[in-house]
């Protein structure tokens, strides 16, 4: 499905961090403290940083994106993509500072506004690979051209071939294309570069697995992943589908239940929930649940269908 | 992987609990008396009783940094973390900014697995007083774990430059680098340990691995033997010699040193499938049967025994199983191009010409996705090697 993308995004802003510190002026290497500090620590140093140099330098576009990178990893979205703006004003033949605007607008939700700027930005530099990464994963998310967002996501990683989020990326982009081999076969330098307890590699694994029909290989990975991070939905997702088609019906009720609660408007997590409380004979929820799946998307055959089987009883 | 991990975590223990760095005075006789009471109740498991004296003895000397220092040392003796941390937590505010109290609290903290925060009082250490190797090594192991290995380089790194000498911290490094792929710099840091102290296995084990991992089979057949000379025991030694012989194409030898590995550990599951794969490609098939069950008994999924077991019975000219293992292998690794192949002349033989020209278009496509992938390696390898040279400037 083109809506499912890899759940992290951390790692774009670290890559956009990198890319601009070797832009930055000249600094002294680090403190122990400063290397060691939490990242919201590093993240608020950042932004004082780069707003000490904009108060010498108002136009100065590093120190502007680099602030507005801080700004946004605080969760200052508004005032990071100001920064943005503003510094694509000064510069605007700049690549960094449109892929910089792209991911701060993405990040505040205007996916078609961030398609645009990604673009410009490739425009501006054909090159930066930050711009390519987010032109794919943006495609990706706006239900685009496929063929587009892996040929950006394989010049993306052309140009940094270290950086998993985007083999993450490619891969749900072959998957979302059909081609489950050539998805598959990113887990290879995937499980090189990530630790084998990394949630987004177990998850990857755990969804093609799912794909393949290995349930009970899925159901582990997506055991697995949600041990190293608890609180991610795509796996609990993933891991709710999969015990159901193994009609590990009660399983399956107790992760789909709180997820269907989280995740009011998820059609997928009503429906498997109905077709789960089906078989376990709880008629009454799983006739609720059916309903609550129709609303939700009201075309769906195999719900209609499930119930009126329901109902007949 | 690097197997030698869980090996080197014990040695790190060790030394982290003798790298205690703080000399006192002789305590006072009713303070002495305590701790005495306190340290032979930890000796015989009363434990409750040990830490209800120990409050009592926090209560009176709650403003005293080096009484609590005595408390909180036995503490980290007893492998009482807990309660060590909270003593060098009070210490620290009674006298804060000093490096050694930032040292020890920050490897009580580590011990309770309180990366973050081991990392943070290491770090203050560490720019408070950047001279011993310790501090900078124990920050280093605290981000290992962590999984930041770039920044453990740079520690071992810093350990290194102030203590040269010290085999451990070049074997440490080597980790961080094999970690990380830097193979150039794994080979060194493991080669200086080795330099530094011949006697120990593991540091030949190490520099055999990361020969291993850039395919230099000679070069680490020969440190790997030089690793079993000094330990025939240490854990899959005779296997990894084995697997370098195999890639040489010495199968006697490599064969030799599966069937070592598996009189120190009658299953082990990757000398059984490699004593498979040896006995298929030396036509001496009762074996290949008896090593590929056994590896498949342990492991249903092993790709490599479920792969060698197919092609055991092509040679028996059973196309069925053959199928039904080259099958399974795909089910198993979906981009498995050899399987692919497998399948192919076996369809072909079996007089299927449909699923043969099935088989062998997806074989196409794999061979094609094979050698993108290969490409990207490449690409890969490429970056790291441009990345490791920037870290070591």
């Amino acid at each position: 499905m083109p809506s499912e993308t890899t759940p992290c995004n951390c790692s774009c802003v670290l890559l956009l961090l990198a890319s601009l510190s070797s832009l930055g002026a000249k600094q002294e290497a680090p403190s122990h403290q400063e290397r060691f500090a939490s990242p919201r620590v590093k993240y608020e140093r950042a932004e004082a940083e780069a707003k000490a140099r904009l108060d010498k330098n108002p136009k100065d576009v590093t120190a502007l994106t680099e602030r507005g990178l801080a700004r946004l990893s605080l969760g200052m979205i508004k005032t990071g993509v100001a920064d943005f703006e503003q510094a694509v004003v000064l510069d605007r033949s700049s690549g960094k500072a449109w892929a910089c605007l792209a991911y701060g607008l993405w990040m505040a939700g205007q996916l078609d506004s961030a398609l645009a700027a990604a673009r410009q930005a490739l425009v501006n530099d054909p090159e930066e690979a930050s711009a390519h990464w987010y032109t794919g994963r943006l495609l990706l998310l706006t239900n685009g051209n496929l063929q587009e967002a892996k040929g950006h996501l394989e010049q993306a990683l052309q140009l940094n071939p270290e950086e998993a989020g985007i083999r993450l990326d490619l891969l749900m982009a072959n998957r979302a294309a059909g081609d489950l081999k050539r998805a598959w076969a990113q887990l290879r330098p995937l499980r090189a570069l990530l630790s084998t307890s990394d949630s987004r590699l177990l998850y990857a694994e755990g969804l093609l697995a799912s794909d393949f029909g290995r349930w009970d290989f899925a159901i582990d990975r997506f055991r697995l992943a949600l041990t190293a991070n608890p609180q991610m939905l795509e796996a609990r997702q993933g891991l709710g589908m999969a015990l159901v088609q193994t009609e590990k019906w009660q399983e399956g009720i107790d992760v789909l239940s709180p997820l269907s609660n989280e995740q009011p408007q998820s059609f997928r997590v009503a429906y498997l929930l109905a077709v789960a409380l089906q078989h376990a004979q709880r008629r009454p929820e799983a006739e609720q649940e059916a309903r609550r799946a129709l609303k939700l998307n009201p075309s769906s055959k195999e719900t209609a269908e499930l119930l009126n089987r329901l109902l007949a009883h | 992987m690097n197997r030698n991990h869980q090996k080197t975590y014990g040695l790190v223990m060790v030394l982290l609990i003798g790298a205690s760095r703080q000399a006192w005075s002789q305590p006072p006789q009713d303070s002495a008396e305590i701790l005495s009471t306190i340290g032979e109740a930890l000796r015989s498991g009363h434990r409750e009783e040990a830490l209800q004296a120990a409050d009592e003895y926090e209560r009176r000397y709650q403003n005293d940094s080096e009484a609590l220092s005595r408390l909180a040392m036995l503490m980290s003796e007893s492998s009482q973390h807990q309660a060590a941390v909270r003593e060098y937590a009070r210490i620290n505010e009674l006298r804060p900014h000093t490096p050694d109290v930032l040292y020890n609290l920050g490897v009580a903290r580590y011990h309770l697995k309180r990366l973050d925060e081991a990392a943070q009082a290491l770090a203050e250490s560490a720019d408070l007083e950047g001279g011993p190797a310790e501090i900078h090594y124990s920050l280093g192991l605290v981000a290992s774990e962590s999984g930041d290995h770039e920044d453990a380089v740079i520690e071992f790194r810093h350990a290194l430059d102030r203590a040269p000498q010290r085999a451990d911290f070049h074997y440490l490094l080597g980790q961080e680098y094999f970690q990380l792929s830097y193979w150039e710099g794994a080979a060194a840091a493991y080669q200086h340990a080795a330099d530094l102290v011949p006697t120990q296995a593991l540091y030949f084990a190490g520099l055999g691995e990361t020969r291993l991992a850039t395919h230099d089979y000679d070069g680490a057949t020969k440190a790997l033997e030089r690793a079993a000379q000094l330990d025939s025991t240490f854990p899959d030694i005779h296997y990894l010699i084995g697997y370098g012989y195999q890639k040489q194409m010495k199968f006697d030898i490599a064969r030799k040193h599966f069937e070592q590995q598996l009189a120190l550990l009658s299953d082990h599951l990757e000398s059984l499938a490699s004593l498979g794969f040896l006995a298929v490609e030396q036509d001496r098939l009762a074996d290949a049967q008896k090593y590929l069950e056994q590896a498949l008994a342990k492991a249903p999924n092993h790709e490599g025994a479920t792969f060698d077991i197919g092609r055991m019975w092509l040679k028996l000219g059973r196309n069925d199983r053959a199928i039904e293992a080259f099958s399974r292998v795909l089910q198993v690794n979906p981009d498995h191009t050899q399987a692919q192949y497998q399948l192919f002349l076996c369809y072909s033989r079996a007089r299927q010409p449909a699923l043969a020209q099935a088989a062998l278009a997806e074989f196409k496509k794999l061979e094609e996705l094979d050698k993108e992938m290969s490409r990207d390696q490449v690409n890969l390898e490429r970056a790291r090697k441009v990345r490791y040279q920037e870290s070591k400037n």
